[in-house]
């Protein structure tokens, strides 16, 4: 009888020991791809203020730099997000802007710099937190493609917003490029946390 | 002879008596309390040993080998997260039993293994074990898109799965502990599963098309587990 009570005991002070909730399940997807088609990117000299990266700035159109915002509704695409009991870590890899197929451009050499930034609070642009940034290498062939490298050391799951991430692409143009659309894939890390104990 | 050894007697009865007393006190026991007492006696009367004490003992080891409960048996069963497993049970004492064997899952084949603690025997004993299983990478891929309600779009991802368990479980065991017994556990089970390949998802995000790529998810945690078993002593 002692016997079993020792090892009741150990038992019970092993659970107790774990930090993580007794029932739990965790996913995690090394690479997690969710494209969004049919990106308008403004041409490099447009008029339009909002197309502009820093349109208070004292000269918002030299170098031509262009800005889009992006809304990612990751909870949209992974339902998951939304759940409750839910806790979750994504880390940006890369994001990748790849020239539709008909376009009056046949390719992105005009793209000098890219930075990709995530906007805790769109109305105040200093929020915003540099998350992937690009800059073409000098003498490198036209491509179609452009691949921002993401800053993996960045946790962008506290900035999503009802599972949404407001996302900025800023593109500094290195000569006159016309309006083109893009498909815009962003390569992500993922863990998810479920206390599904809780829903019990 | 001024006196018997205890020990004899004591052999003599346990080995001959059909009292219900008698057989109740098995012999290896009787001999070698009668062998202790026997040294006792002489002890307090100042004398030597008896003669034969080390036969006897000798004699008592040899009935306590023959009267172990036995060593090896079979337990079959199911339960979650194993599927079915069959398992040879090694018990080194009767408060400890090692299994191990193969399982099947109606998808692959593993194996697993474990130990059974049982801290005393009664018609309806109590259990406390731990286990461990691997199944091995299957094709999962034919369960997509009919009735057993996995989307056709994992599909791609059930070519290669695998998952591993440890689970811990009290229970019961209802039966004999020498013949047969039937075995009821519960407790929890950690599993991860792994999944290889890439599945692409379209979706619609507020009427805006997009899709989806998921590459090599792994999902892993805990949940509630059961099996039962019959297990058969050889």
């Amino acid at each position: 009888m002692r016997r079993a009570s020792l090892l009741a005991a150990l038992a019970l002070a092993t659970l107790a020991g774990c930090d993580r909730p007794l029932l739990f399940a965790e996913l995690e997807v090394p690479s997690l791809r969710a494209t969004m088609p049919g990106q308008l990117f403004p041409a490099s000299d447009t008029s339009d203020p909002q197309d502009w990266c820093d349109p208070y700035g004292p000269n918002p159109g030299d170098p031509p730099c262009i800005q889009l915002t992006i809304d990612y509704d990751l909870g949209g695409m992974v339902p998951i997000l939304n759940e409750p009991n839910v806790t979750y870590n994504l880390w940006l890899q890369e994001v990748g802007i790849t020239l539709a197929t008909t376009q009056a451009t046949t390719d992105l050499s005009g793209v000098q710099q890219v930075t990709i930034s995530v906007v805790p609070d769109p109305a105040d642009l200093a929020s915003a937190i540099v998350v992937a940034s690009y800059v073409q290498p000098q003498g490198a062939p036209p491509a179609q493609t452009v691949t921002v490298g993401g800053n993996s050391n960045i946790d962008l799951g506290p900035y999503l917003q009802a599972g949404r991430l407001p996302v900025r692409a800023e593109l500094v143009l290195r000569s006159g490029t016309p309006e083109f659309t893009a498909d815009v894939t962003a390569g992500f890390s993922l863990f998810v946390k479920l206390d599904w104990g809780g829903l019990l | 002879m001024r006196w018997v050894p205890a020990a004899v007697v004591s052999a003599a009865v346990a080995l001959t008596a059909n009292g219900a007393a008698a057989a109740e006190q098995p012999a290896d026991e009787v001999i070698t309390r009668g062998v202790a007492q026997d040294a006792a006696d002489a002890k307090d009367a100042a004398m030597p040993p008896p003669p034969g004490a080390a036969e006897d003992l000798a004699r008592a080891g040899e009935l306590r080998k023959e009267r172990r409960p036995p060593a090896w048996g079979l337990l079959v069963g199911g339960g979650f997260p194993e599927g079915l497993a069959a398992s040879v049970v090694f018990r080194p004492v009767s408060e400890v039993r090692l299994f191990a064997g193969p399982i099947w899952n109606y998808v692959g084949w593993g194996v697993q293994g474990g130990v059974t603690l049982v801290p005393w025997h009664m018609g309806i004993s109590p259990t406390l074990s731990l286990s461990a299983g691997r199944y091995f990478s299957a094709d999962a891929s034919f369960l997509a898109g009919n009735s057993s309600g996995v989307p056709d779009e994992v599909k791609p991802l059930l070519g290669s799965v695998s998952y591993d368990f440890v689970a811990g479980h009290v229970g019961v065991e209802i039966g004999t502990r020498d013949a047969f017994a039937i075995t009821v556990d519960a407790g929890l089970s950690y599993v991860t599963f792994v999944a290889r390949g890439t599945t692409t998802t379209a979706v619609d995000v507020n009427g805006t098309p997009a899709t989806v790529q998921f590459t090599d998810p792994h999902l892993r945690g805990t949940m509630p587990s059961v099996k039962v078993g019959i297990q058969l002593w050889f």
